[in-house]
C-alpha cells in the first residue's frame, strides 16, 4: 500500500520556534537518501524515554525537502500532553527517533478545482498539498482555513491571499464562526465541483463530509487519532466504514480516508 | 571469557529455539507486518495475532489508551479468520528462519481442538499457544484461564487433534495462576505462557466517560512487569514446568529477569509497538551479558538466580506448603 517501507531514523533538530505559547515550528533533518514524504503522510515520533510516554506521536508533515546534504521535514504542534510537551524542549542537534513514512497520502484529483478545508494544527498536511499544486500549476487552488483564534493560523504567509479563506471562532480574523459555516458565503467556492482535501479535528472532518455529501463532492479527509504502532500491528486505531462490519485501520490505511467511505455516526468524537 | 559467541539456543514448552525472544500475540500482526523494520531472523521467533475460526471485525473504536508506562487495549480479537490466515499470511514466512507459534482463540473447547487439529497439518505452524486469557471479548467464556477446570476442559480437548508443542496462556487476573497452571499441564500443556493483560481502566474526564468503548481493556507495557514476573515466579515455584515468559518486557535487562527467574523463553510485546526492531536489540543484550559474565550457553543462565541467602520466598510447592503446616 506504502510507496516505500517504513524505516527508523535518527532525525537531527534543525531548529525549533514557539510561534505563539504552546506552538511550535519544528524542523528536522534526515539523511538525503530518505524516501519521499508525501502531503497527507506522517512521521511517528519518539517523544520521550523507554516508558513515558510508551507510544510514539504521528505528525503530518507541513513540509518536505531535499537539500545537498539532508533531506528536511518541516512539523507543527501545539502542546497538549506530556509527548508534546517533551517536544517543546528539543533543541537544535538533539536527535530524534522517528519512524517512517507511514501512510497514505492524498491522492490528488489533476483535473479538477481543489479545495483545501483546514481545521486549527490540521492545516500541517494541507500547506505541504498546497505548495506542491502551486507548483505543478494545479487548476483552482483554494484555501480554506478555520480555527478557534487569530494566533492559531499558522503558515498563512505560505499561502496567496487571493485563494484564501479565513475563520476564527473567536472572530479574531477573517469569518466569526467555523469555517464551514463560512463556507456557505463562498458558494462560489463549491459551484465549480472541486474535489475537498481537509484535515482537522474528527468534529470537523464530520463536518467536512456533510458539506461534501451536501454539494455532491468527493472529499478526502486525514483523520487524527491515538496510534499504538503506526505499522498496523496493534489493530488500535479502528475507523467505521460505511456498510461494511470490517473497521479499516487508520495508520496503515490512512490517515486520508475517502470521507463517503466512513460510518461517520460511528466515529468516536462525533 | 569464551572466545566463541554464546550459546542461546534453548527449548520452550518442547519448542527448540534459536534464542530466547519472540515477539508476543496480537503485537506483530501475522509476522510479515514487522519485517521492513524487525529481521525476524534474529529471533527466535512469533507469535500470532490470535487466530479464530471466523473473521472477526473486534471491537469498535476507541481501541487504546495511553496509561503511565503503559497502554490499555479492547481490539477485541479483530483477525482474518483461519482460512484467510493460512492462505493469505501464513505464506508470508514461508522459508523465513525463525519459529512460527500460532496463537488460536475459540468460544468453548471445541473451536481450540477444530484449529488444532487443521494447523496439525501445517508445516509452517511450529507450535500452538492457546489463547485462553483474552479479557476483550464479550461473549463468555474467553477468559476461560481464569477457572482450572474450564482451561483444563480446552486443553485436554486440544491435546489429541495435535503433536505440535502446545502452550496455554494465562490471565494474571486470579488469586493463584499455578492452580490454572497445572490443571493445564496436567491434561498436557508442554508450556505456560504468562501473562496475558491485566484488567484496567481509564476514564476520559473531558467527556466523564470511560477511554474505551468497551469500558475495560486489557494493560500492558512495562508497568506490568513486576507483575508478570511474580506471577512466573510463582508458576515456576509451584510447577517447575517451562514457561514462556511475558509482560512489559522491554529492554535485554528486563528479559533476562525473566531468565534468570527461571522462564525458558520470554516474548516481548507492547516494546514493539514503540520500538518494533527491539526484539533483535534484546536477543543480543542477552548474548552481550552472557559474554561478560563468562557463561557459554543461555540454558546456564536460566533460573540461574542466586538465593543463598534467607530470601522471603513465596509461594511454595503444594509439597513444600503440606510440610510446613
Amino acid at each position: 500500500m506504502n510507496e516505500t517501507e517504513p524505516r527508523l531514523d535518527r532525525a537531527r533538530v534543525r531548529s525549533q520556534r514557539e510561534t505563539h505559547p504552546g506552538f511550535f515550528w519544528l524542523t528536522l533533518e534526515f539523511p538525503p537518501d530518505y524516501p519521499d514524504i508525501l502531503p497527507g503522510q506522517y512521521l511517528n515520533l519518539r517523544t520521550g524515554s523507554l516508558n513515558d510516554p510508551l507510544l510514539r506521536r504521528p505528525f503530518g508533515v507541513v513540509e518536505f525537502y531535499r537539500e545537498p546534504k539532508a533531506s528536511v521535514v518541516e512539523l507543527y504542534y501545539g502542546v497538549v500532553g506530556l509527548g508534546t510537551a517533551r517536544m517543546a524542549t528539543w533543541r537544535e542537534g538533539d536527535g530524534v527517533d522517528c519512524l517512517g513514512p507511514l501512510g497514505q497520502r492524498y491522492t490528488v484529483v489533476p483535473d479538477r478545482p481543489a479545495l483545501l478545508v483546514a481545521g486549527g494544527r490540521g492545516a500541517a498536511p494541507l500547506l505541504y498539498l498546497y505548495r506542491l499544486m502551486r507548483e505543478r500549476q494545479h487548476k483552482a487552488v483554494r484555501f480554506a482555513f478555520g480555527a478557534r483564534t487569530k494566533e492559531m493560523l499558522f503558515g498563512l504567509e505560505r499561502l496567496d491571499e487571493a485563494g484564501l479563506y479565513v475563520a476564527t471562532e473567536d472572530g479574531s480574523a477573517g469569518y466569526r464562526g467555523t469555517i464551514i459555516e463560512a463556507l456557505a458565503h463562498r458558494p462560489e467556492w463549491l459551484r465549480d465541483k472541486p474535489v475537498l482535501y481537509a484535515c482537522g479535528p474528527e468534529r470537523f472532518l464530520a463536518a467536512t463530509a456533510r458539506l461534501a455529501a451536501e454539494h455532491d463532492l468527493d472529499c478526502q479527509v486525514s483523520l487524527e487519532a491515538v496510534y499504538g504502532c503506526g505499522l498496523g500491528l496493534c489493530r488500535g486505531c479502528a475507523v467505521p466504514l460505511r456498510g461494511e462490519s470490517r473497521y479499516l485501520m487508520q495508520c496503515i490505511e490512512g490517515p486520508v480516508v475517502d470521507a463517503a467511505r466512513i460510518d461517520w455516526a460511528r466515529m468516536e468524537h462525533v | 571469557m569464551s572466545e566463541r559467541a554464546p550459546d542461546l539456543s534453548v527449548t520452550a514448552g518442547k519448542l527448540p529455539l534459536k534464542n530466547p525472544v519472540l515477539v508476543a500475540s496480537g503485537t506483530g500482526g501475522y509476522g510479515a507486518e514487522l519485517t521492513p523494520i524487525l529481521d525476524l531472523t534474529t529471533i527466535g521467533g512469533v507469535v500470532t495475532k490470535t487466530i479464530f475460526q471466523e473473521v472477526r471485525p473486534g471491537n469498535p473504536p476507541q481501541r487504546i489508551a495511553e496509561t503511565p508506562a503503559g497502554m490499555l487495549n479492547s481490539i477485541g480479537l479483530e483477525g482474518v479468520g483461519i482460512e484467510r490466515f493460512l492462505s493469505e499470511k501464513l505464506p508470508k514466512l514461508e522459508g523465513v528462519d525463525t519459529r512460527v507459534v500460532v496463537s488460536i482463540g475459540g468460544y468453548g473447547p471445541e473451536d481450540f481442538a477444530r484449529l488444532a487439529e487443521r494447523l496439525d497439518g501445517v508445516s509452517r505452524c511450529d507450535a500452538i499457544e492457546l489463547n485462553i486469557s483474552c479479557p476483550n471479548v464479550k461473549e463468555g467464556g474467553l477468559d476461560m484461564s481464569t477457572h482450572p477446570r474450564l482451561a483444563a476442559d480446552v486443553v485436554r480437548t486440544v491435546r489429541p487433534t495435535t503433536k505440535k508443542p502446545v502452550w496455554a496462556k494465562l490471565t494474571p487476573n486470579v488469586t493463584r495462576i499455578s492452580d490454572v497452571g497445572k490443571a493445564c499441564l496436567d491434561e498436557g500443556a508442554d508450556g505456560i505462557s504468562a501473562i496475558n493483560t491485566l484488567l484496567g481502566m481509564q476514564i476520559d474526564v473531558a467527556h466523564r466517560t470511560p477511554t474505551l468503548r468497551r469500558g475495560v481493556g486489557g494493560l500492558s507495557g512495562p508497568a506490568i512487569r513486576p507483575i508478570a514476573l511474580v506471577k512466573c515466579w510463582e508458576l515456576l515455584q509451584v510447577l517447575r514446568c517451562d514457561v514462556i515468559g511475558m509482560g512489559g518486557i522491554a529492554t535485554a535487562n528486563d528479559a533476562l529477569e525473566f531468565l534468570i527467574a527461571g522462564c525458558k523463553a520470554v516474548q516481548v510485546g507492547t516494546a514493539v509497538y514503540s520500538d518494533p526492531d527491539c526484539p533483535a536489540r534484546i536477543a543480543e543484550g542477552i548474548a552481550e551479558y552472557l559474554e561478560r559474565t563468562g557463561m557459554d550457553r543461555v540454558s546456564d543462565l536460566i533460573g540461574n538466580i542466586n538465593l543463598d541467602r534467607e530470601w522471603l520466598l513465596g509461594p511454595k510447592s503444594a509439597d513444600e506448603e503440606g510440610g510446613q503446616s
